[in-house]
C-alpha cells in the first residue's frame, strides 16, 4: 500500500502561514522576511530543477518573492500559501526559460518530439547506459532526469514537479494550476509516461 | 504542428489514484485484489513506483540557497525600493523643477526614508540603537545608493551599485593607523601607526583635493 | 626638517610634479597647541573579500576589538565567504575640523562631526572617497555597537568593503 501523498506542512505551519501573510498584506516587511526565510529552499529548489542554474535560480527565486509581494494583496486563501508561490515560481521559471529559447527546435514545448528534439546545450537523453544504482554517479543521474523534464511541456513539468517533487494531493495541484482534478490527473498521467520514455533505460 | 499535449492523455488508470494515495477506502480493497492477481498491472505500477522513487531523490524539495541572508536583504532592499516608487507614483505636473524627483540620488534617499520608517514602524525594541542613514547622494549618476538595516548582522548598509571595478593588478596596500593630526600652518595631515611613527601623510593640491602619500623612511 | 622645506615639498606636490601617491619626506609633527575637541572616536577599516579563503590576498592583520564577529556580520549582508582586513585606521572625530579615516588609499571616509546624539551616538556627514573621487555623501547618526557598511568596488574574484564602527563616543567637551 503506497504512502499518502505527505502534506508539505502541519495545519499549525498553515494558520503560521496566514497569519504572517495578513501582516505582508497590511505591509509588515518583517512577516515578509520570516515567509522568505521559510520557503527560499523550496522555491529555489523548484526553480533550479526547471533552469538547472544555480546564478539564474537564485535570481528566478528573488523574482519570484518580490513578485509575491507585489501580489500579496490579491491573495484570497482559497489555497495554502506556499501553492500560490509554487505557482508565481513555475510561472516566473517559464517565462525565463521561454525567453531563453531553451527548445533549439523553435517549437518551444512540444511534447510529441520529445523523443526527436533535444534542448540546446543539453546532453543526448537516449544512450545506453549501465544500471544507474552502480556505475552512474547521482549527479549524473540528476542531470539526466532535469534534462528529461525539460523536455515535457510546462504544464506537465509543474505537475510532475508538485507531485513527485512537493509531494502535493491531486486537490492541492489543482489549486495551484487553476485547473481540474481531472485535468491534473490526466497530465500526470501523461507527463510520468513521456518521462518513462526517455528514461527508459532506467527501468527496473 | 505543435500537439496540445492533453489530447495525448489517455484516461487516466486506477492505479495512478491508488499509487499516489488518492483512491478512497472504499476502492482500495477491491483494487488491491486485482492488483494481487494481474502480473501485468503489478509490472506497469512498479515502473510507475520506480520513477517516482527516482524523482524524489535525484530532484529534493529543499535545497540550500547560496548566501541565504544575502538573499533575504537584497529583497527587502527591493521591498524598500518598491515602496519609494509607489509613492513617487502620486501624478505631479509636467513642471521642469520637479524632474529633480527623479533624479537618482532621490530614489536611494526615499529607500533611506523608507528604511528608516521601516525601522521605527517595526517599533523593535534594537531600533532606537541602530545606526541611522539620514540622505544619502552618490555624485556620479550612475551610482545608485540603497541603504538598509540588518537585523541579522546588526549593521547598516550603504550598498552602491553601479561602482567602477577596481582593476585586477592594482596593489591595493592597507595601513594601520592609530591617529592622524592636522597642521594648520601647513593645512597637512599626518597620520601614525601604532609605533607612533608617520606612515602616512595628507596634504592639499590646488583644487584642495586630497592627495596620500607614504614618507620616505 | 623646517617648516619652510616642508612648505616648498608642498608647493612641489601641488605643482603636480608627482603623482599623488607617493614616497616622500617626512613632515614636523603638528605643532604642540591644545588638543582640539573631540566628539568620539571611530575605527574604519578596509575589507576585501572573496568566496574562498585562497583568493585571500593574505595580508595580516587581526581581528578588530571594536567589531568582534565582524566576518559573520559581512556574510549576511554581502555575497562573500572570506574577509581579511586589508588596513584599518582609528580616529578621533574632531568636534570642529574635519577628520580622515583613511585605512588605504583607495578607499577612505572624510568625517564631519555635527554632534552627538542626546539619545547615544554622534551625527556625522561622511564623504566616501576612492583615490581622487567622492563616491558617496552622507548624513549618518553613528550609534555604538551599531557598525556601519559601505559596498565599495569589485576588484579582483572579490570586492572592497569599508567598515566604520564607533570607537568611542564623546570625550571632551
Amino acid at each position: 500500500m503506497p504512502a499518502a501523498a505527505a502534506a508539505p506542512e502541519t495545519e499549525e505551519d498553515a494558520v503560521l502561514d496566514i497569519d504572517l501573510v495578513r501582516r505582508c498584506q497590511a505591509g509588515d516587511t518583517r512577516a515578509f522576511d520570516a515567509l522568505v526565510t521559510k520557503y527560499r529552499g523550496r522555491v529555489y529548489a523548484m526553480a533550479y530543477h526547471l533552469v538547472q542554474n544555480e546564478t539564474e535560480a537564485w535570481d528566478l527565486a528573488q523574482e519570484s518573492f518580490i513578485k509575491a509581494w507585489r501580489a500579496v494583496s490579491s491573495f484570497k486563501g482559497d489555497s495554502a500559501f506556499y501553492t500560490w508561490l509554487f505557482r508565481i515560481t513555475h510561472n516566473v521559471a517559464y517565462d525565463w526559460l521561454r525567453k531563453k529559447k531553451i527548445r533549439a527546435d523553435g517549437n518551444e514545448f512540444d511534447d510529441s518530439r520529445a523523443d526527436h528534439g533535444v534542448a540546446a546545450g543539453a546532453e543526448t537523453v537516449a544512450r545506453a547506459v549501465p544500471a544507474p544504482d552502480t556505475a552512474m554517479k547521482q549527479s549524473e543521474l540528476g542531470q539526466r532526469i532535469r534534462e528529461a523534464i525539460a523536455q515535457l511541456s510546462p504544464d506537465h513539468q509543474q505537475v510532475i514537479l508538485l507531485r513527485e517533487v512537493e509531494g502535493l494531493a491531486y486537490e492541492e495541484i489543482a489549486s495551484a494550476m487553476k485547473c481540474s482534478v481531472g485535468t491534473v490527473m490526466s497530465r500526470l498521467f501523461y507527463a510520468r509516461k513521456k518521462l518513462q520514455e526517455i528514461l527508459h533505460d532506467l527501468r527496473p | 504542428m505543435k500537439t496540445t499535449p492533453e489530447n495525448q492523455d489517455a484516461t487516466p488508470p486506477d492505479w495512478m489514484r491508488w499509487l499516489d494515495g488518492e483512491m478512497p477506502a472504499a476502492e482500495r480493497a477491491s483494487f488491491e485484489r486485482e492488483l494481487a492477481g494481474d502480473p501485468g498491472l503489478q509490472a506497469e505500477v512498479e515502473a510507475a513506483r520506480h520513477l517516482s522513487a527516482m524523482l524524489k531523490q535525484e530532484l529534493p524539495a529543499e535545497m540550500s540557497i547560496p548566501h541565504a541572508d544575502f538573499f533575504n536583504s537584497q529583497i527587502q532592499v527591493r521591498l524598500s525600493q518598491i515602496e519609494a516608487e509607489e509613492r513617487r507614483s502620486v501624478p505631479v505636473a509636467a513642471s521642469p523643477w520637479l524632474g529633480w524627483l527623479r533624479m537618482p540620488w532621490l530614489i536611494g534617499a526615499a529607500a533611506v526614508v523608507v528604511a528608516l520608517l521601516a525601522v521605527r514602524r517595526d517599533e523593535a525594541p534594537s531600533s532606537e540603537s541602530n545606526t541611522l542613514v539620514m540622505s544619502t547622494y552618490a555624485p556620479n549618476p550612475k551610482v545608485v545608493v540603497n541603504a538598509f538595516h540588518s537585523e541579522a548582522a546588526e549593521a547598516t548598509v550603504l550598498m552602491l551599485e553601479g561602482l567602477e571595478e577596481l582593476p585586477a593588478d592594482r596593489k591595493v596596500v592597507g595601513w594601520h593607523l592609530d591617529s592622524g593630526l592636522t597642521d594648520p600652518a601647513s593645512m597637512s595631515t599626518a597620520f601614525s601607526g601604532p609605533s607612533g611613527e608617520v606612515e602616512v601623510v595628507m596634504t592639499r593640491d590646488a583644487r584642495n583635493q586630497p592627495r596620500l602619500w607614504v614618507p620616505r623612511s | 626638517m623646517n617648516r619652510s622645506l616642508l612648505l616648498l615639498v608642498v608647493v612641489w606636490l601641488v605643482a603636480g610634479g608627482t603623482p599623488w601617491l607617493s614616497a616622500q619626506p617626512v613632515p614636523p609633527p603638528a605643532s604642540p597647541a591644545a588638543r582640539p575637541a573631540t566628539d568620539g572616536k571611530v575605527w574604519g577599516a578596509l575589507v576585501y573579500a572573496t568566496d574562498s579563503a585562497e583568493k585571500l590576498t593574505g595580508v595580516k592583520s587581526e581581528p578588530s576589538k571594536f567589531l568582534p564577529n565582524m566576518d559573520q556580520k559581512l556574510a549576511k549582508v554581502f555575497p562573500w565567504t572570506h574577509f581579511e582586513i586589508v588596513g584599518q585606521h582609528t580616529q578621533d572625530v574632531f568636534r570642529e575640523y574635519e577628520s580622515w579615516v583613511v585605512p588605504s588609499a583607495d578607499l577612505f571616509l572624510k568625517v564631519d562631526s555635527k554632534g552627538p546624539d542626546a539619545g547615544g551616538g554622534v551625527h556625522l556627514h561622511l564623504q566616501f572617497w576612492r583615490q581622487e573621487q567622492v563616491l558617496l555623501k552622507t548624513d549618518a547618526l553613528l550609534r555604538p555597537k551599531s557598525p556601519l557598511f559601505i559596498s565599495g568596488p569589485k576588484w579582483r574574484d572579490g570586492q572592497l568593503l569599508f567598515v566604520l564602527v564607533l570607537a568611542e563616543e564623546t570625550t571632551t567637551k
